[in-house]
């Protein structure tokens, strides 16, 4: 008796809910009805400045960033982030662009696929960011880079050198850090002019990064008639001494390594401490890091050579990074500046000088064409100038020879890396319309 | 025929399949509430993702309970499985152009029978030797799938890439005005999930999955009740492989996107954490840990947001501790995982009101304030407070094991 009772009510309420689904079913069509109509008129193009673009309103623009907060590379998220969040900080505290004040939204990638996939969705379709900006890592942002690209969301300076980024070139997707291949090719020049005839030993990661850096390296010795040795490894692997003695024992000259921070640091340490092999090494720029200093000890790293973008947080002499200093005590205390606050800061300053020249009327399709006509321009901190254009993707494709080089008469030494040389690279987009 | 239908689970039953199916069109239908506490949250769009994301997991997960909960064979490895299924599904759909359903099932049926062969070892081995054995799995696979002899097939670290090389997953054209492809994926791996959990749970509930429990309860006992122990240890990795093939291939197709580090060591581990929190030998247990899995990110994120920011404090450093220290501190409040705690909960308000739990400081006087009222409610008015007569003991028992036995 009972049962049938419950029963009966339960019915009842199948009976409402199926009803209100329906009928709301039927409202709900005829909304996207409605919305259906002014997009047809958009699509005629009469009024693009009535479109809702995502993430703007009159005082606000949303940005969001995928980058490792925890996780093997969180060394890197954790201060990029600070960096980007000071940044915007006091770009809002001078009154925002055109007006707006910038909202950073970043959520932790933990630096693997599908988290970054789970995360960038969250930014675009609930945060509704105007634009994703600085994607960290080859293999995080593979998982989302086309479903930026079908869904039109701008995907701007992506903070890692995979070449896929920029070739093709796309409209709406803009690399950041130089071309791995492009920058295996500048550190090849340096060992072609200094180790012509020789032995070159290459330390490889055994994924996109390694590959292309080892390519870029093998095209810049190509005409120095140079043996090449490859050892590669596994990401997941720490200890590289294995792959150091194996290139000792066929007797390189020189290293050049394409690897992460902490195996480069093993590779560095095992060479000349653990075998006390004096070999010249040459690593990556993604490495140029005051953490691998630390890693290797002082006394080892200690003229090994690799190349960076811009001034780095030790040259307080420049004004660009004064101001730094200036900004990250103001609104990130207790982050001390370093060389990846840095690229963090001036990312978020080439976003700002984009969305400035966008002007006030803000619209994706605007946004990219500032962007691709950004020419010329130095930031703050730049050692060269940023050069793009609907046909160059690459904000940077310049760099400067740098030195490890330990000032000993402070106590605790100072680590920094010393730039030398003149500016070497191959820019694409030679003139400025 | 009426008779069944108005029965309270029947009803339950179409409730929960009328939720399931009407879930992507609730953020439009009931757009009004999208303000309310707890229903706005589940009517964000973005709900819609994390619940296709959702269906995959328990898939992934279910086969993970099956093997480690039902028949006590800790595996590291299970990413591989899960890694298998989502290749020959990808290298399937991409390459030869098979379609979608038979490319999951054929994904699902080969990681089967990996999963049976690579179960023979698991014969000789048990315990942390097995884990360790197949933790060797899930690290060699990114260097299988990288080496040449397959990179035609597997385009090495580059992985798969449906928007490159095959086309990226969209509603067939008969229904595309009116399901938008995120809701097209939601189905795609909603359908097969309900299939999978009915699927497990007949297996649970067979002689099979009887003969899984007696095995892992007591191997020498099983033995002698006439269980075949090699054949049902083969049979739990085969089926649990299958799970992860079928769970492997519909994370590809939803996902489009797959290279040889997405299932590493660390989602290995992951999984095995998600289900022990979710509740071991339980299907409730694995649709909790699929839910756990599915917000995690959310989770870790509101409770880091929680945290007051501190000038010298940088609590971004220090997620993975947050995530570490809220593992230890749900496998400790409830070893037994979130499904276990739900069957506990009966004796757990028995024993609230037996006064077996001591309360401090205000817990302790909203407690005082509160009893009566349990107690009035539990037992009627007339009974008197039980703590004194010491009666409580014998009632607990009823409640000690449920039918399908849990082991902590």
């Amino acid at each position: 008796m009972a049962r049938i009772r419950i029963g009966r009510w339960a019915w009842l309420l199948v009976v409402a809910l199926l009803a209100t689904m329906l009928a709301f079913s039927a409202c709900g069509e005829e909304k996207e009805g409605k919305e259906g109509t002014p997009q047809a008129t958009k699509a005629a193009g009469e009024t693009p400045s009535a479109e809702k673009v995502p993430g703007v309103t009159d005082t606000e623009i949303v940005i969001g960033s995928h980058l490792p907060l925890s996780g093997l590379a969180a060394a890197w998220g954790v201060d990029i982030k600070a960096g980007m969040d000071a940044y915007f900080k006091y770009v809002n505290d001078q009154g925002g662009v055109n007006g707006r004040k910038v909202k950073l939204i970043v959520y932790d990638s933990q630096y693997t696929g599908p988290v970054t996939a789970e995360v960038v969705r969250k930014l675009v379709e609930q945060d509704k960011v105007f634009a994703i900006m600085g994607g960290l890592g080859t293999a995080a942002h593979s998982a989302v880079v086309k479903y930026l690209e079908t869904n039109g969301v701008p995907d701007m300076f992506i903070l890692t050198g995979d070449s896929k980024w920029t070739e093709p070139v796309v409209k709406s997707r803009l690399g950041f850090l130089i071309p791995y291949p492009i920058e295996g090719k500048i550190l090849g020049k340096y060992i072609a002019d200094n180790f012509a005839g020789k032995k070159l030993g290459i330390i490889a990661q055994n994924d996109e990064f390694g590959k292309e850096g080892e390519q870029g390296l093998r095209e810049g010795v190509k005409d120095a008639n140079m043996q090449i040795v490859v050892e590669s490894y596994e990401e997941t692997q720490n200890d590289l001494i294995a792959q150091v003695q194996r290139l000792k024992n066929e007797n390189v000259d020189v290293i050049a390594a394409y690897a992460m921070p902490i195996q480069v640091a093993s590779v560095i340490k095992g060479a000349h401490e653990t075998l006390s092999w004096d070999v010249p090494i040459v690593i990556t720029g993604v490495d140029a890091v005051e953490i691998v200093g630390a890693l290797a000890g002082l006394d080892n790293i200690e003229g090994t050579i690799s190349v960076v973008f811009a001034h780095q947080a030790f040259e307080k002499d420049v004004p660009g990074i004064a101001q730094h200093w200036d900004i990250m005590a103001k609104y990130a205390p207790g982050v001390t500046p370093n060389n990846l606050t840095m690229v963090g800061a001036t990312i978020a300053e080439a976003m700002t000088k984009v969305l400035e020249d966008t002007g006030p009327d803000l619209t994706r399709e605007a946004f990219l064409d500032a962007a691709e006509s950004l020419c010329g321009w130095m930031s703050s901190v730049s050692l060269v100038p940023v050069n793009m254009s609907p046909t160059d993707h690459r904000p940077i494709e310049v760099e400067v020879y740098v030195e490890a080089t330990v000032d000993r008469s402070t106590d605790p030494p100072t680590f920094t890396w010393q730039p030398f040389g003149d500016p070497y690279g191959f820019e694409s987009t030679k003139e400025c319309p | 025929m009426t008779r069944t239908l108005l029965r309270p689970r029947t009803l339950g039953l179409v409730l929960l399949g009328l939720l399931i199916l009407g879930f992507p069109y609730f953020n439009t239908m009931f757009e009004f509430m999208s303000g309310w506490p707890v229903l706005g949250w589940l009517l964000d769009p973005f709900r819609v993702f994390q619940a296709m994301r959702f269906g995959v997991w328990l898939i992934v997960l279910m086969g993970l309970n099956l093997l480690t909960g039902y028949n006590g064979q800790i595996s590291l490895g299970y990413a591989a499985f899960v890694a298998v299924g989502a290749y020959v599904a990808a290298i399937l759909m991409t390459q030869y152009g098979v379609h979608v359903i038979p490319a999951v099932v054929a994904a699902g049926a080969f990681t089967g029978v990996v999963g049976f062969l690579v179960g023979a070892p698991a014969l000789r081995l048990s315990g942390p030797y097995l884990a360790i054995a197949t933790l060797a799995l899930v690290i060699a696979l990114p260097q299988v799938l990288k080496h040449d002899l397959v990179s035609d097939w597997t385009h090495a670290s580059q992985g798969i890439n449906f928007y490159e090389q095959g086309t990226p997953p969209v509603t067939p054209g008969v229904l595309e005005d009116r399901v938008a492809t995120n809701q097209w994926l939601y189905y795609c791996a909603i359908v097969p999930a309900v299939i999978m959990t009915v699927l497990a749970w007949n297996i649970t509930r067979s002689r099979m999955g009887r003969a899984f429990l007696a095995v892992r309860d007591t191997e020498l006992g099983a033995e002698h009740m006439g269980v075949n122990v090699a054949l049902y240890k083969m049979t739990a990795f085969g089926i649990s492989s299958f799970y992860a093939g079928i769970g492997g291939a519909l994370f590809v197709f939803t996902e489009a996107v797959l290279g040889p580090s997405t299932f590493d060591v660390m989602m290995s581990i992951t999984m095995l954490v998600m289900i022990v929190l979710g509740g071991l030998a339980s299907i409730l247990g694995s649709i909790f840990a699929a839910a756990i899995m599915a917000l995690r990110v959310d989770i870790v994120d509101k409770v880091v947001n929680l945290i007051p920011r501190g000038e010298e404090f940088r609590i971004d450093s220090l997620r993975g501790a947050i995530y570490g220290s809220l593992l230890v501190i749900s496998v400790i409040a409830g070893p037994w995982g979130l499904a276990g705690g739900l069957r506990r909960l009966p004796r757990i308000r028995d024993r609230l009101v037996a006064g077996k739990f001591r309360f401090l400081g205000v817990s302790g006087m909203v407690y005082t304030a509160v009893r009566p009222f349990l107690l009035r409610r539990l037992r009627g008015a007339k009974s008197a407070d039980p703590s004194r007569q010491g009666g409580t003991e014998a009632r607990d028992e009823p409640h000690q094991e449920g039918g399908d036995t849990h082991r902590r």
